[in-house]
């Protein structure tokens, strides 16, 4: 009685799929949704805000130097800010024989998503923060070598991920396995919260491949990535003819890592981005680790002309630019004075944007007391938007050109 | 405690921009700033710099220059039922709520109640990093939701995600009829049109009085969606 016991706890517990596609097709999925429970309808507007959501997730592709077959799926990951910072979980991105990142990393927005036409795309990746701890990587879109992307990118909104309560919508967005090449969205609810060890539990299927994308909330925001499943398997009676009757699948568990710790790591990326001195080598950090910027690596050989591949992989550079990103820095002051404004909010925005929002926003930063500013992020050289705020200030937008060796900006704002 | 970590991981460092000597009006605004306070003719609040001196914290003017070691307090008053935000911009230019805190989140401000920052017995001291720290003060009649996101979504930090940025830069104080009491020519010159000050001295109790003028003559009261920020700023040599 004891034995059987065992068996069955150990068969229950460990059908956890942290894991992605096919390499890992052992690891059974449970279809874990009842359909029967009937669930009502989302809040008004919900639909569409989790189509909006949808283009913003995309599937990871992977391949190794030297690796005779082409990029493979790998599992899903989510946009999560505009200047091309993308959220997946470590082992989506972990070749397990290694342990180490695949050598090439590539986000495939699907081209045929309704909800992004504008966005569509293959955008090669780099690693650039990894928490071992919550199997959570930050990984940043890199340039070609023309320039970078300059097209918006469709990007999914951090939530409220402390705030869920239970029996809350929740929308798991994806490239499972079984989904085939195309996005698919599974509708459950918060079927748990475990605030201590970091995970909010759901209903809502989560399969191979899943790992790393999003599920969402009504209101269409992040709130947590799937990361893995727990299923109840349990053992069946031998046959008649003593030989094996298997096991049988009584549910599953799908287990999400909050977003409140993706948003944690993007401070944590911008304060490692503050270091002036990016090619050193990360200091060693826990729980998220740094990841050396590899060399960049070529995409595969294009079959198609160069202004097709460019609009493939979505990377096409601003009028006028030349490669290398630089840093922006500047100083605000009162057109009538000439004094230093403190706490003003400068931006630079993406070519042509009419507005600041998550998509449009590339680098920002604030001045200090002085009026200086410096921007969190490199841009390249090329025509923007420059936007600031103060307070008791009126807004100021013009349109700038960012050199390659750039002079500091000057923004003189006027009194409202 | 926590406020106290993060005010001094910024180094901060107390100016003087409201509290500067030397202007022609300063009596006379003095007087009037006091009386619209008193009175409640207009929106005014009353905040105080002290510095601990041996056992005791006692009021000084913020326009000295403050040491490292130095130990502060801000202790704030206002005349009117609203809401009050204070901002520290560090010397590299990221922004912090400093109150509400992310802990407390409740800064609706009653009339004639005294607040600390920090709360309680707690202090904030000067650490070694020297420069300028910016004290902004906004006075509310309703809650600022891009303050308030920020207290709930990055404990307090401004500008911390592409998120909290855009927000700002699209909405921050929005309003077109907001009352800018900013001081618009940095320590040279401390009353702007929007703002009458009565500037805080060594040993006063009250410290600095901000009031929104009366001119029109049916006094200056903040209507809804109005915000009346200045600012404050600490040397730290």
């Amino acid at each position: 009685m004891r034995r059987q016991i065992a068996v069955i706890v150990i068969a229950a517990c460990l059908l956890a799929v942290a894991l992605p596609y096919r390499e890992y097709a052992h690891a059974a999925q449970a279809p874990n949704k009842d359909p029967g429970l009937g669930l009502g309808a989302l809040a008004p507007g919900a639909t569409a805000r989790v189509r909006q959501a949808i283009a913003a997730v995309g599937l990871i592709l992977v391949r190794n130097d030297g690796d005779p077959q082409a990029l493979r799926p790998r599992g899903s990951a989510v946009v999560v800010r505009a200047d091309g910072v993308i959220a997946t979980n470590l082992h989506v991105i972990t070749d397990e024989r290694t342990n180490q990142p695949y050598d090439e990393l590539v986000l495939n927005l699907p081209s045929d998503n309704p909800q992004s036409p504008g966005a569509n795309g293959r955008y090669r990746l780099r690693a650039a923060l990894t928490s071992k701890e919550y199997d959570l990587a930050l990984l940043r879109i890199e340039p070609d070598a023309a320039g970078v992307r300059t097209q918006p990118l469709p990007v999914l909104e951090i939530g409220d991920s402390r705030g869920v309560q239970l029996l809350d919508d929740l929308i798991v967005i994806g490239f499972p396995e079984k989904g085939g090449t195309t996005v698919t969205v599974s509708r459950g609810v918060v079927e748990g919260k475990d605030p201590a060890r970091n995970w909010i539990k759901t209903d809502a299927r989560v399969l191979h491949g899943n790992s790393g994308g999003a599920a969402v909330g009504d209101d269409g925001k992040l709130i947590g990535i799937p990361t893995k499943v727990v299923a109840d398997v349990q053992p069946v009676e031998k046959n008649k003819d003593g030989s094996s009757g298997g096991v049988r699948l009584f549910g599953a568990v799908g287990f999400l890592r909050p977003a409140h710790l993706v948003a944690n790591m993007l401070r944590e990326l911008d304060g490692a981005n503050a270091d002036p001195t990016p090619a050193a080598p990360a200091p060693p950090a826990a729980p998220a680790q740094q990841i050396p910027t590899p060399q960049p690596k070529s995409m595969p050989k294009p079959a198609a002309p160069e202004a097709e591949r460019r609009l493939k992989i979505g990377v096409v550079p601003p009028s006028g630019t030349t490669s290398g990103a630089v840093k922006v820095s500047g100083a605000v002051r009162a057109s009538q004075t000439g004094a230093p404004i403190a706490g003003a909010i400068i931006g630079i925005l993406a070519p042509g944007a009419t507005q600041a929002t998550e998509s449009t926003l590339l680098a920002w930063g604030s001045s200090n007391s002085d009026g200086r500013f410096e921007l969190n992020h490199p841009v390249p050289p090329g025509r923007y938007t420059l936007r600031a705020k103060a307070l008791g200030r009126e807004s100021y937008t013009r349109d700038i050109e960012i050199a390659a060796k750039p002079t500091p900006l000057v923004v003189e704002m006027t009194p409202k | 405690m926590k406020t106290i970590t993060r005010f001094l991981a910024a180094a901060l460092v107390i100016t003087g921009a409201i509290a500067v000597p030397g202007l022609a009006d300063s009596k006379k605004d003095e007087q009037r700033a006091r009386g619209l306070f008193i009175s409640k003719r207009s929106d005014a609040m009353t905040i105080v710099v002290l510095k601990t001196e041996g056992s005791e914290l006692v009021p000084v003017s913020p326009d000295q220059e403050f040491k490292q070691g130095d130990q502060i307090k801000i202790q704030f008053e206002s005349n009117f039922a609203g809401y009050i935000y204070i901002i520290n911009v560090s010397p590299s230019g990221s922004k912090q709520i400093l109150f509400p805190t992310a802990d407390q989140t409740d800064n609706a401000v009653k009339p004639g109640q005294r607040y600390d920052l920090p709360g309680g017995k707690e202090v904030m001291q000067f650490d070694a990093e020297k420069g300028t720290e910016v004290l902004q003060v906004i006075m509310a009649h309703d809650r600022i939701p891009y303050l308030d996101s920020a207290l709930k979504d990055s404990e307090g930090k401004l500008a911390d995600s592409a998120k909290s940025a855009a927000a700002e830069l699209e909405g921050g104080i929005v309003g077109a009829k907001m009352t800018t009491v900013l001081p618009a020519g940095g320590t040279s010159k401390v009353r702007s049109r929007d703002i009458i000050l009565a500037a805080g001295k060594d040993k006063d109790p009250q410290g600095s009085v901000v009031a929104i003028p009366d001119d029109n003559g049916h006094g200056g009261k903040l209507k809804a969606g109005e915000a009346a920020p200045f600012e404050i700023r600490l040397k730290h040599n």
